[in-house]
């Protein structure tokens, strides 16, 4: 099997996106269409105005992933599209639109879980990298540690308990002003802020070392804009963003390395959303050096919901001969 | 010609194959399985059955809207996506009007209702007559009584109006109470939505040159998103909404303050004026006082037609964020109920009555307070 050429499609959340990849490692289209700035006024994504946007820009993103591609319906191999997690209504535009694609073109249809896509990432850019490895996936909505296994195998070492790490940035972003979306502000605002100058609680959840807890670390920052307030201080919105940020990426780092050296992986892959995180990024690289694990991290493209991750994970189902149907459905709480 | 029809806008999933004159397949599933797993097989069934292909097809007809947004996105983004790949044209089909095609051979006035929540119905008014029909109304999102009575007004003949969809299971006992025997219910097998329908009128639409390419499709929802919807910009006044204020005062308050009055409460360092618009027209507003930490509520109103969703509640919420003070206080009639379980909501607790403060009609004044930080 040479050269397979695989068109992804992906609308989990607000980026419509589509790509070519070849090969499962190779990028020849990666099309992504943000709808940041319509949700933007309201504080953050709405799934109602995110799914009537996707059904807007579907087709117009499809045609240009095969048209940068140089490809057509009918010269790709395969249709794959991201079938869970997210939001149901935005799902079901990419799920509905690769199950008419792949029909009309009798391609064979493969769905993909958004998670093991963000892992996918890093195979696009390291070509080398071939699990197992072990993996810290950040995003807006999961926080997991796992060990892939396999191509599409994970094995879940821990999970947070309560928020997200992105859902922390984007509830602690709204307390102190910053709005939506939370974690780039928040990495701006830290720029000129002292992460030394407040101390906020690394929550670990007991007798489950690798799982994660956010909600006391948000409460904590509440409630210390609440005691200056009451106080009449002015806050320093840059030192608890600062301040922020450091405990969070403490907790992510910490966590880990921890788990690495446990399990004497010497490859981490980090993956999602908050691996973006440019802060977050040099002290996880820094970390690892220190302890002599190998870090992958995507490209910030490519940390960010995109359709290339959904075509370099759909490949490793294809070569497998994993199909599936016109019955696929979207799968709002899809796990790993 | 050869058009293929997609309908799921409500709880039907179905789709058909017209081919010049004849329905040659024809799949319609009315039970509680989710379209997004059921409305492709369909299609792939129908195709298989036929041995026909989606690139033997002149047009994909789609049931557009109005309807479950879901079921609109499900079915559209499939026409849409098919269309696409086969590279064919879409014709945009109505939902309500290729439901009234259910009955064309009716003579008489045909009112298709789709359950709509929130106590409304998708509807439209449409004439039968000689094989054809024709929108007399356009499609909206109205309650019931209200399309009853404009029934009442100005479509009742000596052959009642046939009422189908949804909507009939829901509200046929009011419609009978409201019209009698001006109102007939449509059969089961022509009650519901069918992709025969869409089909058809679809193809008189494509001779008309009524289609699309398939980028241009989007559903046509009639209904905003909640948060659309129920979006209330808050801003603090300008001498430019002096007029909206002065005219709320009069509409609201007996002793209504003139735009004069108001006018030195906008700009000032110890009051505040903020103001509420939905969609760009002007809702509410709210004047206060902070002097040292005690805030005061002076006046607060909200357009008569927008009350009781939210926005009197995000006036106080951005007047408490803008002028953050320990104690807030406010007067309100004691009759005045829906506004008191506003303020006791956000915290508000009476402290005092001050007797016959008001005056057309006389009443009580309650005094609330809320103390929004312990005192340091």
């Amino acid at each position: 099997m040479s050269n397979i050429k695989i068109l992804a499609i992906e609308s989990s959340c607000d980026e419509t996106a589509a790509a070519v990849i070849a090969n499962g490692r190779e990028i020849r289209s990666n099309i992504i269409n943000s709808q940041i700035d319509l949700h933007t006024k309201y504080g953050g994504v709405v799934p109602e105005l995110a799914s009537r946007k996707h059904i807007e820009n579907i087709n117009p993103v499809v045609r240009e992933a095969l048209s940068q591609a140089g490809e057509t319906f009918d010269s790709i191999d395969a249709v794959a599209v991201t079938y869970g997690p997210g939001l149901v209504g935005a799902l079901l535009v990419g799920v509905s639109a690769a199950k008419a694609i792949a029909f009309a073109k009798n391609k064979p249809l493969i769905g993909v879980n958004h998670i093991e896509g963000h892992v996918c990432a890093s195979l696009l850019e390291h070509p080398d990298l071939e699990p197992p490895f072990l993996c810290l996936i950040v995003s807006g909505g999961h926080t997991n540690l796992a060990v892939m296994e396999d191509y599409g195998k994970f094995r879940i070492l821990g999970s947070t308990r309560d928020d997200a790490a992105g859902e922390a940035f984007d509830k602690v972003a709204r307390a102190i002003g910053l709005g939506y979306p939370g974690g780039p502000k928040i990495e701006a605002a830290a720029k000129s802020g002292d992460p030394e100058a407040i101390h906020f609680p690394r929550g670990k959840v007991d007798e489950a070392p690798f799982d994660f807890t956010f909600s006391g670390m948000k409460s904590a920052v509440l409630n210390y804009l609440n005691q200056e307030k009451m106080a009449g201080r002015e806050v320093n919105t840059a030192d608890v963003a600062a301040g922020f940020q450091q405990a969070v990426t403490d907790v992510l780092t910490g966590r880990a390395i921890e788990a690495a050296k446990q399990l004497g992986e010497d490859r981490i892959v980090m993956a999602g959303g908050v691996a973006a995180n440019g802060f977050l990024r040099e002290s996880l690289e820094r970390e690892c050096g220190r302890a002599g694990i190998k870090l992958y991290v995507p490209s910030k493209l490519l940390c960010t919901d995109n359709a290339a991750m959904i075509g370099a994970a759909a490949y490793y189902h294809y070569i497998r001969g994993e199909r599936a149907d016109l019955t696929l459905n979207a799968v709002p709480g899809l796990g790993l | 010609m050869r058009i293929l029809g997609i309908e799921s806008s409500a709880l039907v999933a179905s789709a058909a194959i017209l081919e010049g004159e004849k329905i040659t397949a024809r799949y319609s599933v009315d039970h509680k399985l989710t379209h997004s797993q059921t409305l492709m097989p369909m299609i792939d069934e129908i195709m298989r059955m036929t041995g026909l292909r989606i690139s033997d097809m002149d047009a994909v007809a789609v049931s557009g809207g109005p309807g479950s947004f879901t079921g609109l996105r499900i079915g559209g983004t499939t026409a849409k996506a098919l269309a696409m790949a086969a590279d064919l044209p879409i014709i945009h089909v109505p939902t309500l009007e290729a439901m009234a095609y259910n009955l064309c051979a009716y003579n008489g006035f045909i009112c298709p209702i789709m359950d709509a929540r929130r106590s409304e119905v998708y509807t439209g008014i449409y004439a039968a007559a000689g094989g054809q029909i024709r929108a007399l109304t356009d499609e909206m999102a109205v309650p019931v009584d209200e399309l009853t009575a404009m029934i009442r007004g100005r479509y009742l003949s000596d052959i009642p109006v046939m009422f189908l969809g949804d909507g009939v299971p829901v509200f046929k006992e009011r419609i009978a109470e409201a019209l009698g025997r001006h109102a007939a219910f449509a059969p089961p097998h022509l009650s519901r939505q069918d992709a025969a329908s869409v089909a058809v009128l679809g193809a008189l639409m494509y001779e008309r040159g009524e289609y699309t390419g398939a980028d241009d499709f989007s559903p046509r929802y009639l209904r905003q998103s909640q948060a659309e919807r129920e979006y209330v910009e808050v801003r603090p006044a300008t001498v430019d909404d002096l007029d909206d204020i002065a005219a709320m005062e009069r509409e609201t308050f007996p002793d209504a303050w003139s735009k004069e009055s108001v006018a030195p409460y906008i700009d000032s360092s110890i009051y505040g004026v903020l103001t509420a618009r939905r969609k760009g027209s002007f809702v509410g507003y709210a004047i206060y006082q902070n002097v040292a930490g005690e805030g005061e509520l002076f006046r607060i109103a909200v357009d008569k037609g927008c009350r009781r969703s939210g926005i009197g509640r995000r006036l106080m919420t951005v007047m408490e964020e803008k002028a953050p003070a320990d104690l807030w206080s406010l007067e309100v009639r004691s009759g005045n109920h829906a506004a008191i379980g506003l303020y006791e909501s956000m915290g508000y607790r009476q402290t005092r009555v001050r007797q016959d403060y008001y005056r057309d009609p006389a009443e009580d004044a309650l005094i609330m307070e809320h103390r929004v930080r312990e005192q340091i």
